[in-house]
């Protein structure tokens, strides 16, 4: 079996190293193409040139793919023998770390306390964002009775652009907040497994009386974003929307595709 | 239990990435002619990373979409964009990277590569927040900024994305239809190139980089990962914190179902309890719940009927999907034709042929492609320049779709008193592209440019923009009659260097006075 391992993990370094040759020859020829001096470095015989000489690497790493895939079943390799890697060990090892820092950070009112405060100064911080975005809103719908050659029309598209992103911005931090107030419910559950602790050491499986509540509220927040995105998509079509996404994706974005 | 359940759920997980992967690339003869769909299926986005300038592509990006949304904000606020990227990140949230990514299976595989595997640390949690920064920056505040200069600008796709580099430039370049594209190749594609190349490599060692550190996509589905209506979740009544889960998982998750969990549901195989499930899964078959009254043939049965009803649900999917496979790739393949290009163009009063005896520079540009307006003032300095040189400059605008500004009102903030003479591309109604430009046999990119010489005849073209000196000495090739370096490889289907140019009635722009 040891044998075995020295064959994957040769394979292993052996395909690496290909790898990497691979990806800098061909790195390198279109830095050396680029930074060849002539005007117009990049034609379709130049490139094939260069190819060329990228070739023999690809050859080489097609090859170090197919003697590995070769190789995995040829001498499959047994999971426990590469126990030190193993998911289970890492999973083991991790949770002596948790169990070790949960004894030296017990359970406690301070920390209970802090939790608590934490989350009060998130819920303050999405009501006064909600707040600002609110304002925001009602200005921009004043703006909209001013006499229309005083204001630059775009300013006002603008405007309503950060309108309906704070709309969507307003209804996450809604739906977050929902949230924020279910995981309040583990304040109870916390303080339930001090209890606990308190009554019998050996109870420790807390787990067995945390409860499953179905979040009635979570499915009515998904169902709002959903409608909300529907509601979008038909102002979208509505307002041109959709044509330019149409628009954009029949032409060829020379940009995007790294041309020019 | 885990031996069982592993390689079927993997096993499907990959034919699911495959069928996503073809269905949104089932345009395989783009492939082979090395053009682009453009067909109205482009309307709709395709849910995960997929270039719409890639031949098979026959939907749009969402974030290249997005950016140009954003881009262009100040003329059309972008409540498509946001109604779709709003009801994906709801509906399906990260699931999209674990199942319908192309771009995500690219990565799977290479990962196969049988090489030294860099594991996950507290490095890469780390620097799995760099996406946030990315889709901040280059998705948001770039395209934004460029909105305020009237420059379109997707700063991610332009910069950074590689794969509208491997599906859209390497796929189109490798296509000999499309060797004039060469001369557009520069810094950018080569910085592109690189990047690509380093990402598809680090690939091989690292799982999923570019959806763990890099993904704008993926940060902006994550955001939603915990509330979405499909994805995994962990029932906390059974579980028992073994922390199995968490090390079986390749990405940089805290707890199963997060922000960084691409609900690829490898730690369902191996969760002892059976706390970790799909969600949604109720929505299409209840949980099998047999009173504990019931005696053991009771019991059989309503197992039995599960079992059935879970057969029909899985074959009733499989047909589904199956068939509209099948649908798409005839559809596209074999049934939808481009519209036929109709020599009967324009209406207006301006024709190529009145200008014979001069040398006829004529430019395609729109307001909508940011490369034609800054090579604009290079075509303007030539027309003065050349004024009194039997050299005319004509600028042929097509039109974007509704939203983009018009030329007159370009024409008059930008190009007040110029020589060129700005025509409108005429659309014949009924005949999507039909238009000078297609009737050119026009590759689909802009800007274009044809020197014509002082027969008509066409003596130079090209896709790449060009600067004053490259321009001036073209046109003064054309002027002395210089035809040693004329190319007369076939760039475009249509007309090539050294035919006769077509004659076509164009409307000339009505200018603001």
């Amino acid at each position: 079996m040891e044998k075995r391992i020295k064959i994957h993990y040769i394979t292993g370094l052996v395909t690496a190293a290909l790898v990497l040759l691979l990806g800098l020859s061909l790195a390198i020829s279109a830095a050396v193409i680029y930074f060849g001096g002539t005007e117009q470095p990049y034609s379709r015989e130049t490139v094939g040139e260069y190819l060329k000489y990228v070739l023999p690497f690809g050859i080489l790493c097609i090859l170090a793919v197919i003697s590995g895939i070769v190789i995995k079943f040829v001498f499959p390799l047994e999971k426990s023998k590469l126990l030190p890697q193993s998911d289970e060990f890492r999973a083991l090892k991790r949770q002596r770390a948790r169990l070790e820092k949960k004894n030296a950070e017990a359970l406690s009112d301070e920390r209970i306390l802090k939790e608590s405060l934490y989350r009060k100064k998130i819920s303050i911080a999405l009501l006064a964002v909600l707040s600002i975005l609110g304002i925001a809103a009602l200005l921009v719908a004043l703006l909209g009775n001013y006499d229309a050659a005083l204001i630059n029309e775009s300013v006002i598209r603008v405007a309503l652009t950060v309108f309906a992103v704070a709309l969507i911005g307003g209804a996450c931090a809604y739906v977050a907040k929902i949230y924020m107030a279910a995981s309040a419910r583990r304040e109870a559950e916390i303080i339930k497994e001090l209890l606990n602790s308190c009554e019998s050491l050996e109870s420790s499986s807390a787990a067995e009386e945390k409860v499953d509540r179905k979040p009635l509220y979570m499915n009515i927040a998904r169902a709002s974003i959903f409608a909300l995105a529907v509601v979008f998509i038909v102002i979208g079509i509505f307002n041109g929307g959709m044509a330019d996404v149409l628009g954009k994706a029949v032409r060829i974005c020379t940009e995007c595709i790294g041309l020019g | 239990m885990e031996k069982n359940l592993k390689p079927k759920l993997t096993f499907k997980r990959r034919l699911i990435q495959l069928y996503a992967a073809l269905l949104t690339n089932a345009n395989i003869k783009g492939f082979a002619t090395g053009s682009i769909f453009k067909g109205n299926s482009k309307n709709a986005c395709v849910p995960g990373l997929n270039c719409y300038s890639c031949p098979g592509a026959v939907g749009a990006c969402p974030l290249g979409s997005l950016q140009n949304a954003l881009a262009s904000s100040g003329k059309t606020v972008p409540y498509y964009m946001f109604g779709i990227m709003l009801l994906y990140c709801i509906t399906f949230g990260r699931w999209i990277c674990g199942f319908l990514c192309p771009f995500g299976l690219i990565q799977d595989l290479l990962h196969k590569i049988k090489t030294p595997k860099l594991k996950k640390s507290r490095v890469t949690r780390i620097l799995s927040y760099f996406k946030y920064v990315l889709l901040v920056l280059f998705v948001v505040i770039i395209p934004l900024a460029y909105m305020f200069k009237d420059m379109p600008l997707p700063a991610f796709c332009k910069y950074i994305c590689p794969a509208g580099t491997l599906g859209g430039a390497i796929s189109l370049l490798i296509h000999p239809a499309n060797t004039g594209m060469f001369e557009m190749l520069g810094p950018l594609f080569t910085w592109k190139f690189a990047l690509m190349i380093s990402i598809l490599v680090g690939c091989v060692f690292i799982y999923r980089l570019f959806c763990r550190f890099i993904c704008p996509l993926g940060a902006l589905y994550g955001i939603f990962n915990k509330i979405s209506i499909l994805g995994i979740k962990l029932e906390k009544n059974k579980c028992i914190d073994c922390g199995l889960c968490h090390a079986k998982c390749k990405v940089d998750i805290k707890h199963v179902g997060d922000h960084e969990c691409i609900s690829c549901g490898e730690c369902i195989s191996v969760c002892p309890t059976k706390a970790i499930s799909w969600k949604g899964s109720k929505i299409i078959l209840p949980e099998n719940e047999i009173p504990e009254a019931a005696t053991e043939e009771e019991k059989t049965v309503i197992t039995k009927k599960r079992e059935k009803r879970v057969f029909i649900l899985r074959l009733v999917a499989a047909v589904l999907m199956v068939s509209t496979l099948a649908g798409a790739l005839v559809y596209y393949n074999f049934i939808y034709e481009e519209p036929e290009i109709s020599t009967d163009i324009g209406t207006g009063d301006f024709n190529v042929e009145d200008f014979r005896g001069k040398v006829v520079v004529i430019n395609f540009w729109g307001t909508w492609c940011s490369g034609c307006k800054k090579e604009l003032p290079a075509f303007n300095k030539v027309a003065s320049d050349y004024a009194d040189k039997d050299v005319v400059v004509v600028t042929v605008h097509t039109s974007g779709t509704e939203g983009w500004e018009e030329p007159e009102v370009y024409i008059d903030k930008n190009l007040k008193g110029s020589k060129m003479l700005f025509v409108r591309d005429v659309r014949v109604e009924g005949a999507a592209y039909d238009t000078y430009y297609t009737a050119l046999g026009g590759p689909g990119t802009y800007p274009m440019t044809l020197i014509l010489d002082d027969k008509g005849v066409v003596n130079y073209t090209t896709v790449a923009e060009l600067d004053y000196e490259s321009l001036a000495a073209e046109v003064e090739k054309a002027l002395a009659k210089d035809t040693s370096g004329i190319d007369t490889d076939n760039l475009f289907e249509g007309y090539v260097v050294g035919d006769l140019c077509p004659s076509m009635d164009l409307e000339y722009i009505e200018l603001i006075e």
